[in-house]
């Protein structure tokens, strides 16, 4: 960064291609008319509107994404503009989009005063989650530590405030709280991190450091590679916590279980996706030159994250503490291309066609997991949904009036018994998101895999390759629980059943239960699994275009890190 | 017709009842299910006249037909295509498939008819669906043109034994026993997966064959050979490795040890099921697989070998067990994990024409013997224990005659089916040249096995028919099958009869036609090392005849004597006979008892206890050291943020060490 005058409105817009920001600033004034509409309308307005218009906001910035792609339009003067829109970058805004489309589609009902919360603030919900997601963009964009840096504390400070969101519930209270305490933690590591790197290399934007790292490994011989060094050592912890890699991962099954559970996936998907993207661009990227140092961390972390994320999941009788662990394993999974891509680049000649293939096996495992975590999160929702309708009616019944105080109380393993018989579509898709967890074909999971085992085992990293097997043997164990849960009898009468028949409803009364059934989010929530579920199935067929897609889009990555050497 | 229809009908019947088939009244489904099936056999049957019609295969030119329905995947390096091979063995697979596969459906639209498991019927559309699903997964396995995409059917196949196992989840043991079958079966895919992966590394293409100036994988081994003694790959034993690995795969899939378990325990499922499934079709397709990879085992003498000893223990081993249990579909289940060992034994000694030619005898009379099975279960309203049964031949004549005539074919009594097939397999073993002494040892303990596989076969049939009964209540209920399931029964036992004559040893005399099996066959396969030119030299094959013949004879008398033995077994009181250390009297009756039988049963009681406590606990065991591992780990996790604190900056410091302190 060299210092600067001021610019005037006029000459920023002379300078720098503002188009480059269509997906950003859409979606921040979307995120702004959201906020606004929700100072000014009713509250049952705002639930049936405001959904909506965040939607539109998603619709609008996608195209706004679709219209950049390929483009490779960069914010500013090219040799060094800090900000891009490479098809890198417009490739994670779209995995950013899916994660925030379905997570307001599943909001609805965690939004609903008969949830708990009368008080919730609709419009400051859907507000942060779409501000949020910027943050996440200008992460994937971001040519620059420091842009890097703001975007991840944009989608972070967002994700503190929406971890507590349901402020009732003491958990969630419990979640933000952890969550803000060790991010800040993390935040300080990142940005120390950062200024050590500047002080070493001279500059914060990705393609100086690799120059002066190739080079150097320092801007002077009379700074020590050690400040580089640290400097590097403290970034990866910092971008570690983001991802949540063993062993900074102990806040992720914490928030995970206590955040509401859209909020939840949300996290799970964007903010992962968003530090995979800072990875893929600070390690084989900046510090592609010195992957020899940092290499053999990263494959201890990425056992660990691996090991560590499968096994403990074993033990868990949480529905969502279980898929809080089976996150931080999948992102080993993901750090296994991570290094992939660093050892083609550090073969001689570098093998680019190889890491090119490994970066966007990333990128395409990244899709997968988005799109089954999503519907994972979004049947459990379905059923917090279903319970609470339950606990309404009841208590309808029981005392004749509307005041049950549903707590979000986590969804274990075994109240699934049974529930093939009473919802046969939900336990299919359910079934569908977990065999495409566990890696099974014909499934969206199955091909993420395969494309970042084959590139790791084309690097030599057999024995990576062979943990990563394992633990995917382990994985089944715990994924094939609730699978066997959902389509055996339920255990006995003692059992409350998530979703009741008919019968017990009617029983508390047609009319009140009646009107409880037909709400809006039950519709959404519908829509969101079964896209979900199409969408992992159909990538059997769909992957032949969404991966040379992500090929394309890690092209650029690759060459235009390729040029520092 | 293109050969994709033959996967597209069965998908297709799976479609209609998975959505549809709640809202149809029974038989409705089956009769859907059935008609997809047969009518994918009409397809196959009909492609594969063409292919034989157009038989003039030769070294250069294979008789082989590829068709490609599109491209799959084409990244950088990969290209993977949806297309089809037919050629001599996927022509025999695809047959055994869809026309076994036809008649089980037909057999089951009876047997399913009164499920007592499933009163209401809720359940009965999606049987048929999930069997429909099974057998266009199993086609995909076989038709492939490719790993990967043998890989998804292989897979595919997996998944729908797991929910057909599964089918009567109110049963525990059945839930349990396709958990374990499911995740048994994980590992070996995982090796076969590893496999196919290093297989890409090394030659750089999935496909089997290659067209044009493009090889695949399994063409040319003289220059791929290289590649696979290269770099790191090469260190780590290079195509040893890999066939071990795709051995691993064949191991999980085809139930071999150690990876055996869960196929006597998959028997949880519906009768039909096992005859179509664990019987003649899904856990042969580790046999197909090593089989289509002839290749690549040629080359690897060693990873042979230990296939060969893998198969003999395991046929042995398994052949014990069957004659410790009473449950009839135990024995029978035991009984094909021993026969899969057999064709191992073949795989093993490089005998792949006599590897598959027992996956297509056996499917014959194990889906026979299966579906006898289940027509006794269904008459005796459920019962399995073969020590209620006895004297059942007076009351079902054609479940009788055709369980005795595919039990004489498992038994290799000659000349039914099993006696050819089983025979050529020893005599192979026999031949081997390399590590001779080894493959001889495992002769005689295949001859060995052979013998006690008559035994038991012979006993479990005089106990189920023979004799008087032994529970009157359940033998005065007793009543044959309709003819929806006693039809296929028919259809099958003509199989067993006759299906031997197809391959017929190379001995002089024997006329051209009782070869054809081979003949059709053997052009797939790589000539055995050292083989090509031994069998052009007559002086050489002049000399195998007399172990030919006294084999051939050994084998027929072996099969015989087995069977009345058992018999005669069956036949003294079952109680007795069958449980092992029972008080027995000394009388004559108990001669065999105290001398070959007696130790035979003490022998196999103890595999029985080996198996279930020890392999069973080892497999098991691991799952319970993984979760005590997941408790002691689940500790850390204290929900304090100063301890979360505390363990970032644990890890913190041992990064910054490692990397900035140097």
């Amino acid at each position: 960064m060299t210092p600067q005058q001021p610019l005037t409105l006029e000459q920023l817009t002379q300078a720098h291609n503002l188009a480059v920001l269509a997906p950003e600033l859409s979606l921040t004034l979307f995120a702004l008319a959201v906020l606004l509409a929700g100072a000014f309308f009713p509250d049952a307005a705002q639930r049936r509107l405001l959904p909506l218009l965040a939607l539109c906001g998603v619709a609008v910035a996608a195209a706004g994404t679709a219209a950049l792609w390929n483009k490779n339009q960069v914010f500013g003067p090219p040799d060094s503009a800090v900000y891009v829109a490479d098809n890198f970058a417009l490739f994670f805004k779209w995995i950013f989009l899916i994660g925030l489309g379905v997570a307001i589609l599943i909001s609805g009902r965690f939004l609903d005063p008969r949830s708990g919360d009368s008080h919730t603030v609709i419009g400051e919900y859907y507000g942060l989650m779409m501000l949020s997601t910027v943050g996440m963009m200008f992460v994937s964009g971001g040519r620059d530590l420091l842009v890097m840096f703001l975007g991840i504390e944009t989608l972070s400070i967002a994700l503190y405030v929406l971890a507590g969101f349901a402020r009732r519930r003491l958990m969630s209270n419990e979640a933000a709280l952890k969550y803000f305490l060790l991010g800040a933690f993390a935040s300080g590591f990142l940005l120390y991190g950062i200024a050590l790197v500047y002080y070493a290399v001279g500059s914060t934007a990705f393609p100086q450091i690799a120059e002066v790292v190739a080079g150097g490994p320092t801007r002077s011989p009379q700074i020590s590679p050690t400040i580089l060094y640290l400097g590097l050592a403290l970034l990866v912890i910092g971008l570690s916590f983001k991802a949540a890699l063993v062993p900074f991962h102990q806040w992720t099954p914490d928030v995970y279980e206590g955040a509401p559970t859209p909020v939840t996936a949300f996290m799970a998907v964007g903010a992962k996706a968003a530090a995979f993207a800072a990875l893929l661009r600070v390690l084989p990227g900046a510090f592609g030159a010195v992957s020899a140092l940092w290499h053999p961390i990263l494959l201890a972390i990425a056992v660990l994250t691996m090991s560590v994320g499968n096994i403990v999941a074993i033990t868990q009788d949480s529905l969502k503490r279980m898929l809080a662990y089976s996150s931080v394993a999948h992102a080993g999974y993901l750090l296994m291309g991570v290094l992939a891509a660093a050892s083609a680049n550090r073969q001689i000649p570098p093998q680019s066609d190889a890491a090119q293939n490994a970066t966007a096996g990333v990128m395409f495992y990244l899709v997968a997991y988005a799109l089954m975590n999503m519907g994972a999160f979004a049947i459990l929702v379905y059923l917090e949904n279903a319970r609470a309708n339950n606990a309404v009616a009841s208590e309808i019944a029981r005392t004749g009036s509307d005041s049950a105080d549903s707590e979000d109380a986590n969804i274990r393993v075994d109240e699934l018994n049974g529930l093939a018989w009473r919802e046969p579509l939900a336990a299919a898709a359910m079934t569908v998101f977990l065999l495409s967890l566990a890696g099974i074909p014909p499934t969206a999971g199955f091909f993420g895999k395969l494309y970042i085992f084959r590139e790791a085992m084309g690097q030599g990293l057999l024995g990576l390759v062979l943990v990563g097997v394992l633990n995917t043997v382990i994985s089944v164990y715990y994924y094939l629980r609730p699978v066997v849960a959902m389509y055996s009898q339920p255990s006995g009468a003692a059992d409350a059943p998530l979703v009741s028949s008919e019968g017990a409803l009617g029983a508390a009364g047609t009319g009140a239960a009646g009107a409880l059934r037909a709400t809006s989010f039950s519709l959404s929530v519908t829509l969101a699994i079964v896209l979900c579920a199409v969408a992992v199935i159909a990538m059997v067929v769909l992957q032949a275009v969404v991966f040379p897609w992500a090929h394309e889009a890690s092209a650029i990555q690759a060459s235009s890190q390729v040029t520092r050497l | 017709m293109p050969l994709y229809l033959i996967v597209l009908l069965p998908l297709l019947g799976f479609v209609v009842n998975g959505l549809f088939g709640a809202k149809i009244k029974k038989p409705l489904p089956g009769v859907i299910a059935s008609l997809a099936v047969g009518a994918a056999f009409v397809v196959a049957l009909l492609r594969v006249l063409g292919l034989s019609a157009g038989n003039s295969a030769t070294a250069d030119e294979p008789n082989r037909i590829v068709e490609t329905a599109y491209t799959w995947m084409n990244v950088g390096s990969l290209r993977v295509d949806v297309s089809f091979l037919l050629d001599p063995l996927s022509a025999i697979m695809i047959l055994v498939i869809t026309g076994i596969g036809f008649l089980i459906h037909l057999y089951s639209v009876g047997y399913m008819q009164d499920d007592h498991n499933d009163p209401e019927g809720r359940l009965y559309a999606r049987y048929f669906a999930w069997l429909n699903l099974f057998i266009a997964f199993m086609s995909v396995l076989v038709l492939a043109d490719n790993y990967l995409l043998m890989f998804v059917g292989w897979e595919g196949v997996g998944l729908c034994s797991y929910f057909l196992i599964g089918y009567w989840f109110k049963r525990e043991d059945a839930a349990e026993a396709s958990k374990k079958a499911f995740i048994v079966n994980r590992i070996g895919d995982f090796g076969f997966l590893l496999g196919i992966m290093l297989l890409f590394t090394a030659t750089g293409t999935l496909r089997y064959f290659g067209t044009g100036d493009s090889p695949g994988a399994l063409d040319g081994m003289a220059q791929n050979a290289q590649n696979f003694n290269a770099g790191t790959l090469g260190m780590m034993g290079g195509i040893t490795l890999i066939t071990l690995l795709l051995f691993v795969g064949a191991c999980g899939k085809s139930a071999q040890i150690p990876l055996y378990t869960w196929l006597p325990d998959a028997m949880a499922g519906p009768t039909p099921v096992s005859a179509l499934i664990h019987a003649a079709t899904m856990v042969t397709a580790g046999v197909y697989m090593c089989a289509r990879s002839s290749a690549l085992f040629e080359a690897a003498p060693d990873t042979k070998l230990i296939i060969c000893i893998i198969g003999a223990l395991t046929a042995l081993f398994a052949g014990l067990t069957a004659l410790a249990h009473n449950d009839i579909k135990k024995v029978l289940a035991y009984s094909t994990v021993s026969q899969l060992g057999f064709m191992f034994m073949g795989i093993g000694a490089g005998a792949y024409v006599a590897a598959i030619f027992h996956v297509f005898t056996h499917a014959f009379f194990k889906a026979c013997l299966f579906l006898g099975a289940g027509s006794v279960i269904h008459a005796l309203h459920g019962e399995q224990d073969m020590r209620k049964m006895g004297g059942l031949a007076a009351k079902m004549k054609a479940t009788n005659i055709t369980f005795l005539l595919s039990g004489l074919a498992l038994a290799g009594a000659a000349p039914l089916a099993g006696f050819f097939s089983k025979d050529e397999i020893i005599a192979e073993v026999w031949k081997v040249q390399a590590f001779a002494p080894i493959y001889q040892i495992i002769g005689v303990v295949a001859l060995v096995t052979a013998f006690i596989t008559a035994l038991y076969t012979g006993r479990q049939y005089a106990q189920v028919f023979g004799g008087k009964p032994r529970d009157e209540h359940l033998h005065e209920h007793a009543h044959e099958s309709p003819p929806v399931m006693t039809i296929p029964l028919w259809i099958l036992a003509a199989g067993a009869v006759v299906t031997g004559f197809f391959g017929v040893p190379h001995i002089p005399g024997v006329p051209e036609q009782l070869h054809a099996f081979s003949n059709w066959l053997s052009p797939v396969f790589v000539e055995r090392a050292g083989e090509a030119h031994a069998s052009a030299d007559a002086a050489v094959h002049g000399a195998e005849h007399p172990v030919n013949w006294a084999l051939l004879f050994l084998g027929g008398a072996i099969g015989w004597a087995g069977w009345f033995l058992g018999r005669a077994m069956g036949l003294r009181d079952g109680a007795r006979a069958v449980l092992p250390g029972s008080t027995s009297r000394l009388s004559l009756d108990a001669l065999y008892n105290a001398t070959v039988v007696r130790f035979g049963f003490a022998l196999s009681a103890a595999l029985r206890w080996i198996d279930e406590k020890i392999v069973d606990g080892f497999v098991n065991g691991v799952g319970v050291f993984v979760g005590q591992v997941s408790a002691a780990l689940r500790l850390t996790q204290t929900s304090f943020v100063r301890n979360y604190a505390l363990g970032m900056a644990l890890g913190a410091a041992i990064i910054i060490a490692l990397l900035a302190v140097r």
